[in-house]
C-alpha cells in the first residue's frame, strides 16, 4: 500500500524536479537531447504518484508485494540508465577533445612552419 | 622510403638533447617529429632553442593521445614508416633501420623491437618481465601471434597502419592494445631483436603501485577488443 501523505510527497518532489528540469532548459543549460532521459523518469513517477491503481497491477505482475518498492525499483532503473548516457556521452566528448587537440596542435605546428619561412624569404 | 621517427616527451629536459643529437648522428637519412605532451618542465624551450622538429600538445592527452598525433603527422605529411622511439634514451638509434627493413621488403605491416629475444641488454625486473610474458600469452589467445615484448614502444608501421592508428588508437596503455587492435585489423606483425639501455635520467612513467592494475585493465582490454572490435579495412 502507497499512503496518501507518501503520494503527495512523490507528487510534490517530482513537480519541483520537472520544473527545475524546465528552468535549467529555458536558461539554455541543458540540451534538450539529454533532458529528454529526465523527463521520462519525471513522468513515470508522476503517474506512480498520480493513479497508484497503475503501480498497484504492475507491481502484482513483476511479483512484487510493496507497491513503494516498485517506486524504488523505477527510481532505480532510470537512474542506472542516466548514469550509463552520461557515461557515455563523457566518453564522446573526450575522444572529440582528444582529437581536437591534436588538430590544434598540427595547426600550430604548421603556422610555426610557415612563419620560419617567411622570415628567411 | 621516408621514414619519420616519432619521439613521444613528456618532462624529458634531461634526455631529448642527448635523444635527438645521437638519433641524427646515427641516422640522418630519417626524419623525426617531437611530441611535447604539455610538460610542465622546460621540454618546449630546449626543442625551439634547439631548433628541434616538434609539435605541442595544448592538453596533456598521455602516450595514447600523444604517440597518435605524431601517426597523424606522418600520415599528413606522406611518410612510408613511422617509427616510435621513446624520448627518455630507453630506445637505440642503431635498430632504426632493422625495424623499418621488414616493412620495406613487404614481410609485415608493423615491426616490434624486442629485448626478449636475444635476451642482450637491459632486460627490466623479474616481475615486469613476468607481466609481459602474461600479455604475450594474453596476446597469443587473442590471435595476436608470437609477441615476446608486448609493451615495447620501439615500433615501426607501415603507412597503412599508420593510417589506421591516425583515426583510432588505444589511450591509456597503448602498447599491448595497439598490437590486438593492429592484428584483429589484418596486419602482418613481427618482432625483430633489439637491445635496450636503462633509463639514463627521469622516472618510468608506470609506478609499481599501478601495475598490477595495469595488468587487470590491459587484459581486459585485449580481451574486449578481441571480442568486439572491428575489422578496419
Amino acid at each position: 500500500m502507497m499512503t496518501d501523505l507518501f503520494r503527495m510527497i512523490l507528487l510534490g518532489g517530482v513537480l519541483i524536479y520537472i520544473i527545475v528540469i524546465g528552468v535549467l532548459m529555458k536558461k539554455g543549460k541543458m540540451n534538450l537531447k539529454y533532458s529528454l532521459v529526465w523527463f521520462l523518469t519525471g513522468i513515470v513517477l508522476l503517474i506512480c504518484a498520480a493513479f497508484p491503481g497503475i503501480i498497484r497491477s504492475f507491481a502484482k505482475l513483476i511479483g512484487v508485494y510493496s507497491e513503494v518498492n516498485v517506486v524504488f525499483f523505477l527510481g532505480v532503473c532510470f537512474l542506472l540508465i542516466i548514469i550509463l548516457s552520461l557515461t557515455s556521452i563523457v566518453s564522446l566528448q573526450s575522444e572529440r577533445i582528444r582529437s581536437l587537440t591534436q588538430t590544434q596542435a598540427l595547426l600550430e605546428k604548421r603556422v610555426r612552419d610557415l612563419e620560419e619561412k617567411n622570415e628567411v624569404h | 622510403m621516408k621514414i619519420l621517427v616519432i619521439i613521444p616527451a613528456y618532462n624529458e629536459e634531461e634526455n631529448i638533447v642527448n635523444t635527438v643529437t645521437t638519433l641524427k648522428e646515427k641516422c640522418p637519412d630519417v626524419d623525426y617529429v617531437i611530441i611535447n605532451d604539455c610538460s610542465t618542465d622546460r621540454t618546449e624551450k630546449i626543442c625551439e632553442k634547439n631548433g628541434f622538429n616538434y609539435i605541442s600538445l595544448p592538453i596533456n592527452l598521455g602516450i595514447g593521445g600523444g604517440i597518435q598525433t605524431g601517426y597523424r603527422y606522418a600520415y599528413k605529411n606522406g611518410y612510408d614508416v613511422a617509427v616510435q622511439f621513446d624520448g627518455d634514451g630507453q630506445h637505440n638509434a642503431e635498430y632504426i633501420h632493422d625495424l623499418v627493413k621488414p616493412i620495406e621488403a613487404g614481410e609485415a605491416d608493423m615491426v616490434i623491437g624486442s629485448r626478449f629475444i636475444e635476451k642482450k641488454g637491459f632486460q627490466t625486473s623479474s616481475m615486469r618481465r613476468a607481466g609481459i610474458g602474461v600479455l604475450g600469452f594474453v596476446l597469443r589467445i587473442c590471435g595476436g601471434g608470437k609477441i615476446t615484448d608486448a609493451t615495447s614502444g620501439f615500433r615501426a608501421t607501415s603507412r597503412e597502419v599508420t593510417k589506421f592508428f591516425s583515426a583510432n588508437y588505444a589511450q591509456d596503455y597503448p602498447e599491448p592494445e595497439s598490437i590486438i587492435a593492429a592484428s584483429v585489423s589484418g596486419f602482418k606483425i613481427k618482432e625483430v631483436p633489439v637491445i635496450m639501455n636503462d633509463r639514463t635520467a627521469g622516472v618510468s612513467s608506470i609506478s609499481p603501485f599501478k601495475s598490477v592494475y595495469y595488468m587487470i585493465k590491459v587484459t581486459l582490454a585485449i580481451l574486449i577488443y578481441r571480442l568486439v572490435g572491428k575489422k578496419w579495412r
